[in-house]
């Protein structure tokens, strides 16, 4: 499914202060392609991805997905978040699930379905482990699993890797990247690794510091899988980090000069 | 069920013995030291020809007399058992009343803070007043029964409210916003999420509030006069300077109190196991 962003803007109220989070952020997501969003922290990029999920509203702009309005009718999408989120208290099989049961699809169907995605993301024979008896990246197979099964047409993942430890997370940025090709979902994935969004993007698109809007957005034309050591590789990865540089020491000398404002007052 | 009890207690004797070992020390300790105690006010050896008085009697003479509550009937014809009966009776119903007012109200005051500003207030000025202070104008209004039922009622409810209000209102976020992107509705969010999470402080709650309402009920008997119940008897044996007997009826409640909220203990950490979460 494709994605339209049009002029998104957001702003919060926080103790009578009116800030900015997003500012006419615009995208194009073609079907079954997988976008990256980096940028500096507090740049608003998992707002972004709330707003699409529905789990935020938007200030103004339209977010279309094949070519419908997110607020006419709600688009099934799947997120996948950087703490996991999973019920305690159901087995990894019940966990993946969820999503069925409010949907009220018949149980029968509902183990068929959660089999599959389990057994997609490499979990067969933990279908009855309790998220507490498994690992962090297991944990995180399960929810990508969970977010799979309900056959959503968009998979949103914030962060999805970002509490993992540096091995579990490469092993899992492959594993992310098979299962992509086997559901071909379009994928809309927020880092702020510039390492990762090369591994793993079609696209990148680098946000500005608040308030967030499109700097630059980024082709990475290397054929997969991609080799992290290769010149090719370095080349695209050095100069997504020039971009966000950029916009990291704007970030940063924001910050200073509100340091500033704070003292003189 | 009973079968199942063995085994799990047989379980838990297996690896703990030391444990075991220790308690029964320390009950040895305070059964002679209380025999020694008893001796002293009785000018028995080795104190001969001291104090004499018969508050205290020997622990022999209270095991002797709790034995006989259960086989012989008191000056009112009933049996020890008819007064568990009684006091049991009393704190279910005071109990499962608790229960069935301070679960919706505990997850209405955690969950809506309309509900909570408009609950706090009441609940905040009645809780300060212990329950006992109720006891003798609820015997006059609710009666005997239904009296002691209210303090009981009273002694459980606020520990289940507080520990459901604050369960249901610690629910993370995130898992509500999980549920939500898998398409959970206002019903979902609530039966699959909120009462899920509130469960365990549920049983807390009802632990803690157990073990109060034992409490509520000794006093809320023995100030009711008439009318039955462990707490009546041990006021009455008391009148009567029936002292080993009075004791008898103390350990009758020990015994009643610690096998409830280890019963309730065990449910709590069933449903931990059973929810995945020990």
């Amino acid at each position: 499914m494709s994605i339209s962003i049009i002029g998104l803007t957001k702003v919060f109220t926080k103790d009578k202060r009116r800030i900015m989070a997003l500012e006419g952020f615009s995208l194009d997501v073609p079907e079954g392609q997988f976008v990256c969003l980096l940028g500096p922290s507090g740049c608003g990029k998992t707002t972004v991805l709330r707003i699409v999920a529905g789990l935020e509203t938007k200030t103004s702009g339209r977010v279309l997905v094949n070519g419908r309005d997110t607020e006419v009718s709600r688009p099934k999408i799947g997120m996948v978040f950087q703490e996991f989120a999973l019920f305690p208290w159901r087995t990894a099989r019940k966990n993946v699930e969820f999503g069925l049961e409010t949907r009220r699809v018949p149980e029968s169907d509902r183990t068929l379905s959660s089999q599959k995605y389990l057994e997609m993301v490499g979990l067969r024979g933990f279908e009855e482990s309790h998220p507490r008896e498994l690992s962090g990246g297991m944990k995180q197979r399960v929810a990508i699993a969970r977010a799979l099964a309900t056959d959503p047409e968009l998979l949103l993942m914030d962060e999805p890797f970002g509490s993992l430890d540096a091995q579990t997370r490469n092993l899992m940025q492959r594993e992310l990247l098979r299962i992509w090709s086997a559901t071909g979902r379009t994928v809309l994935f927020v880092t702020h690794s510039v390492d990762e969004a090369v591994f793993l993007a079609d696209r990148i698109v680098v946000m500005t510091a608040r308030p967030g809007k499109v700097r630059e957005v980024i082709d990475v034309n290397l054929p997969r899988p991609r080799d992290r050591t290769s010149q090719d590789f370095i080349t695209v990865r050095g100069k997504v980090l020039a971009e966000l540089d950029e916009e990291f020491e704007k970030a940063r000398a924001r910050e200073l000069s509100l340091e500033q404002i704070n003292e003189n007052h | 069920m009973v079968n199942n009890l063995l085994t799990l207690l047989k379980k838990t004797l297996k690896g703990n013995w030391q444990k075991l070992a220790l308690t029964f020390l320390s009950l040895a300790v305070f059964v002679s030291l209380w025999s020694l105690y008893a001796a002293w006010l009785h000018g028995d050896w080795p104190f001969e020809g001291g104090l004499i008085a018969l508050t205290v009697p020997y622990p022999r003479e209270v095991l002797a007399a709790f034995v006989d509550s259960f086989q012989n009937a008191d000056v009112n014809g009933i049996t020890m058992w008819g007064h568990i009966y009684a006091s049991l009776k009393r704190v279910l119903a005071g109990f499962l009343l608790a229960l069935a007012v301070a679960l919706p109200a505990g997850l209405l005051m955690g969950r809506s803070s309309t509900s909570h500003w408009l609950g706090r207030p009441i609940v905040e000025s009645f809780r300060p007043i212990p329950p006992l202070a109720w006891i003798p104008i609820f015997i006059v209004v609710f009666g005997l029964f239904w009296g002691p039922v209210g303090i009981v009622f009273l002694g459980i409810f606020f520990p289940i409210l507080y520990n459901v209000m604050f369960g249901s209102r610690s629910v993370d976020p995130i898992l509500i916003d999980a549920a939500r992107t898998l398409g959970a509705k206002k019903s979902d969010l609530f039966l699959k999420v909120v009462l899920p999470f509130t469960l365990p402080y549920l049983m807390t709650g009802i632990t803690v509030g157990l073990g109060i309402g034992w409490m509520c009920i000794v006093a809320a008997e023995m100030l009711g006069g008439v009318g039955g119940g462990v707490g009546y008897y041990i006021a009455d044996r008391a009148g009567s300077q029936d002292y080993e007997y009075m004791y008898a009826g103390m350990v009758v409640i020990a015994i009643l109190g610690t096998l409830t909220t280890g019963v309730a203990g065990l449910l709590e950490n069933r449903i931990y196991k059973w929810m995945g979460m020990k």
